[in-house]
């Protein structure tokens, strides 16, 4: 007590605690309450400096950390119990708000506009190709997270009791994720975007009663056009993201002022000796042990995301939107297919919105329904088997949903869709374009021997399928050709030409595809062909240009 | 090292992989960028071929080299080193393209194209109530554009070789006959045993009169320019008819020939 009297009564010494005490205020007020000396003991892994635990006092202090709870049991860290899927759902809304910042600078939101503004993103804007397939990457990765999240949570049955509110705004949350990503597929404007909406929008017309107004409310106008993409902008950067910043607060706030986040039904159920339980319920700070653990996540994740959209992933983006022409293939994201499944089988009303109403409202109501106190997993065989069969119809309903079910395609459509697909590469648009040789190239006739190896590949793949064809008798009497023309410096015209006898009009058909290729389609550096199968040799013989079939469309 | 340490490592190393990728990506961003302009460039001329295939070749040719005097010729040294100056365009030839595309040619800019007295080419932008929508006529003009290095000579395209449809095919000469009168000529005109109309002339024996029709030109040429431009020359009785006439250009090239091969039979 005397020292200290006698370092305040010493000017220097005065004048350093009077500088350490400002510190430490400034400090204590950036830091929640924490001091200098306490942020340096978190860093060292040391106990806390201070009684009472000022480390909880940043609980209460913090805006952010007023809805985390001060500390977990032991057991409920366990990384296998939650695999922290909720917490990357939360990681992944964070990196969409600050990429999504970055992607609005540039977006344009009118039919005019908004594919270009993507284009001058990816050609013009510093990091824009990156930002953009960030952004992508990381809302298919939140869907999945908040999915697989839910999932985990109804077999560890961490809905019961007073987790029920919990389950209800996790609900909702999931519905608001699959809306923000929904209402994210059309901003592009691109074929892919604009046919996959007009599927999802087209249920809403099926709304018994109110349907031509919840279409019209959805999309501006009968058809999607400049006010249904404006609106479809609103909700994707406005309603739904601040709806979820209120959904997430309550999932949290709940988790943090009433319940914590559950145990493992082995610890609260099971039958542990005394010692395990009271270890598995030993309390964790979440300052700093959790907190370290969340951030170095993060910085996992980000690095992964980065790594990813850099190396691997491509943000699609197909051609312009155009409302005259639907794709040969139209289809749903990969998170909405189960719907558009559902639309298969059966009436747009009893399909497209009772079915997945109903499916909604059994979700929420789930905790209401499911009156088994247990939570281990052997107690609970009945609502384990029906999920475990709601999620087997899920992935059924999804792949149901794909164009390769219940979708009737002629066989020369399908051949030429193979080989040159509308949107993307295809075998075809793969090739180099010197492998692209000028020619017309007759199947069954034309020597491939003496062709550049990729194009002799993609012949060899071509004849295959038309003899194939041929054989099962979708196309009798079968003529194809392949007719490679130099159009202008650095552009190529492709023709594919299918001809085949059509019994029932006793005259000939023909199929065919025009495509161009530019030399720099793929930019200075074309990519790799991709591999084909060559299933037989190609066989040989001048070609005859085929100028005198009848044409039938 | 407990498991904290091992995680602020690990969180340390991601961090840092995390920079030296942003910093990776920023080195190469500029080049990227630009190999990126290039392949949307590319994409466009790709895009600009199929709608130029689609709306523009009846009249402006396959190759750009115009169709007789339905169109001029874009592929041509005169359409990019003395166009501009010719009408007095003070901003760039794609700006002069895209323009043209938009709005039409309202009055024919040089009489030996059609349009003499009526709308040489009707305007193609939807905002005026045609089909194509802004960025497709950019990526039009694109590919106009791309006939530079051609029409001044710099490159000529590698011909494609097919043989040339012969005179006397009979599956040509058949298929012909078929669109004399799919396409319509038997509403107007008499081919003995094919139609019996009286509107236009009677093509029974044109085969024996195309070659002196107009000087200069073969029966074939002759034949070929009645079917594109029908009042390019007015039979003897007929010159009101041929003004009123709206089949011009409305058959393709591939039928085209079909149609003047079998012409060609009528003698």
């Amino acid at each position: 007590m005397s020292g200290d009297e006698h370092a305040i009564h010493s000017p220097s010494r005065e004048r350093s605690y009077v500088v350490r005490a400002w510190l430490d205020r400034r400090v204590r007020a950036l830091a929640a309450g924490l001091s200098l000396t306490e942020l340096r003991a978190i860093v060292r892994g040391e106990p806390p400096t201070e009684r009472p635990n000022p480390r909880y006092l940043a609980h209460t202090l913090s805006l952010i950390l007023h809805i985390r709870p001060r500390y977990y049991p032991q057991a409920s860290t366990r990384f296998t119990h939650t695999f922290r899927l909720g917490y990357f759902t939360v990681f992944f809304f964070v990196v969409e708000i600050i990429t999504g910042l970055y992607l609005m600078v540039h977006y344009v939101p009118t039919p005019e506009g908004a594919y270009e503004s993507i284009q001058y993103l990816m050609r013009a804007v510093p990091f824009g190709e990156l930002v953009r397939d960030v952004h992508r990457l990381a809302a298919e990765a939140m869907v999945g997270c908040a999915f697989l999240h839910m999932v985990r949570t109804f077999v560890t049955a961490s809905y019961k009791g007073e987790r029920a509110f919990i389950w209800l705004t996790g609900v909702v949350l999931l519905a608001l994720t699959m809306g923000m990503a929904f209402s994210g597929y059309l901003l592009p404007w691109d074929q892919l975007a604009y046919w996959a909406v007009t599927i999802g929008t087209s249920m809403a017309e099926a709304v018994p009663l109110v349907g031509r107004e919840v279409n019209l409310l959805l999309r501006g106008a009968p058809e999607i056009g400049g006010a249904g993409l404006l609106r479809f902008y609103l909700l994707h950067v406005i309603l739904l993201p601040l709806a979820s910043i209120l959904f997430i607060s309550a999932h949290y706030y709940r988790i943090a002022r009433r319940c914590g986040i559950s145990l493992p039904a082995d610890v609260e159920e099971g039958d542990m000796p005394e010692a395990l339980r009271q270890a598995a319920r030993q309390p964790v700070s979440f300052i700093p042990d959790l907190l370290r653990h969340e951030i170095v996540l993060a910085s996992v994740a980000t690095l992964a995301l980065i790594a990813a959209s850099w190396l691997v992933y491509d943000a699609p983006l197909e051609h312009h939107a155009d409302p005259r022409h639907t794709p040969v293939h139209t289809q749903a994201p990969w998170f909405f297919l189960w719907a558009q499944g559902l639309l298969k089988l059966g009436d747009k009303t009893l399909m497209g919105v009772i079915v997945p109403v109903t499916l909604f409202a059994l979700l929420l109501a789930l905790p209401y329904l499911d009156r088994n106190p247990h939570r281990r997993a052997r107690r609970r065989p009945v609502i384990l088997s029906i999920g475990g069969v709601a999620i087997l119809a899920l992935i059924v309903l999804s792949y149901v949903g794909t164009y390769h079910v219940g979708i009737e395609m002629p066989a020369a459509t399908h051949i030429i869709e193979n080989l040159a697909p509308e949107e993307g590469v295809g075998p075809l648009r793969a090739l180099s374009y010197d492998e692209l040789a000028v020619g017309v190239y007759a199947l069954n006739k034309s020597d491939h021997t003496a062709l550049p190896p990729g194009l002799a590949r993609v012949l060899a793949d071509y004849e295959h399928q038309v003899n194939q064809a041929a054989a099962q008798g979708d196309l009798p009497q079968a003529r194809a050709w392949l007719i490679i023309e130099e159009r202008q410096r650095d552009l190529k015209r492709v023709t594919l030409r299918i001809v085949w006898f059509d019994a029932a009009h006793n005259s000939n058909l023909t199929q065919e595809r025009v495509l161009h290729v530019h030399r720099q389609r793929f930019g200075t550096s074309p990519s790799a062909p991709e591999s084909i199968p060559t299933n037989q040799a190609a066989s040989a013989e001048p070609a005859t240009a085929p100028t005198s079939d009848q044409m039938t469309p | 090292m407990s498991r904290s340490s091992i995680e602020t490592v690990v969180g340390l190393l991601a961090v840092v992989c995390s920079v030296g990728l942003l910093t990776g990506v920023a080195i190469f961003e500029e080049s990227r960028m630009a190999r990126e302009a290039q392949a949307q460039r590319a994409q466009a001329i790709e895009v600009g071929a199929d709608l130029y295939d689609l709306h523009c070749r009846s009249c402006h040719g396959a190759d750009g080299k115009g169709m007789g005097q339905l169109g001029p010729a874009l592929n041509d040294t005169h359409f990019f080193t003395r166009r501009l100056a010719e009408v007095g365009w003070q901003g760039t030839l794609e700006e002069y393209v895209i323009a043209t595309i938009e709005l039409g040619r309202v009055v024919a800019t040089r009489p030996l194209y059609a349009g003499d007295g009526v709308v040489a080419m009707t305007g193609w932008s939807e905002r005026i109530g045609g089909p194509l929508r802004p960025d497709q006529i950019q990526d039009l003009a694109a590919f106009v554009l791309n006939w530079q290095a051609t029409a001044l000579g710099e490159f000529e395209p590698q011909p494609l070789a097919i043989p040339r449809v012969s005179l006397d095919d009979p599956d040509v000469i058949a298929r012909g006959q078929m669109l004399f009168s799919e396409v319509g000529c038997v509403g107007c005109h008499t081919v003995a045993g094919v139609s019996t109309a009286e509107v236009g002339p009677d093509l029974s024996q044109v085969a024996s009169v195309a070659a002196t029709r107009r000087p200069g030109l073969t029966a074939e040429e002759y034949l070929r320019e009645s079917v594109l431009i029908p009042n390019a020359y007015f039979v003897e009785g007929f010159e009101q008819v041929a003004r009123s006439a709206m089949c011009g250009g409305i058959v393709s090239e591939e039928q085209l020939d079909a149609l003047v091969v079998f012409l060609l039979t009528l003698k």
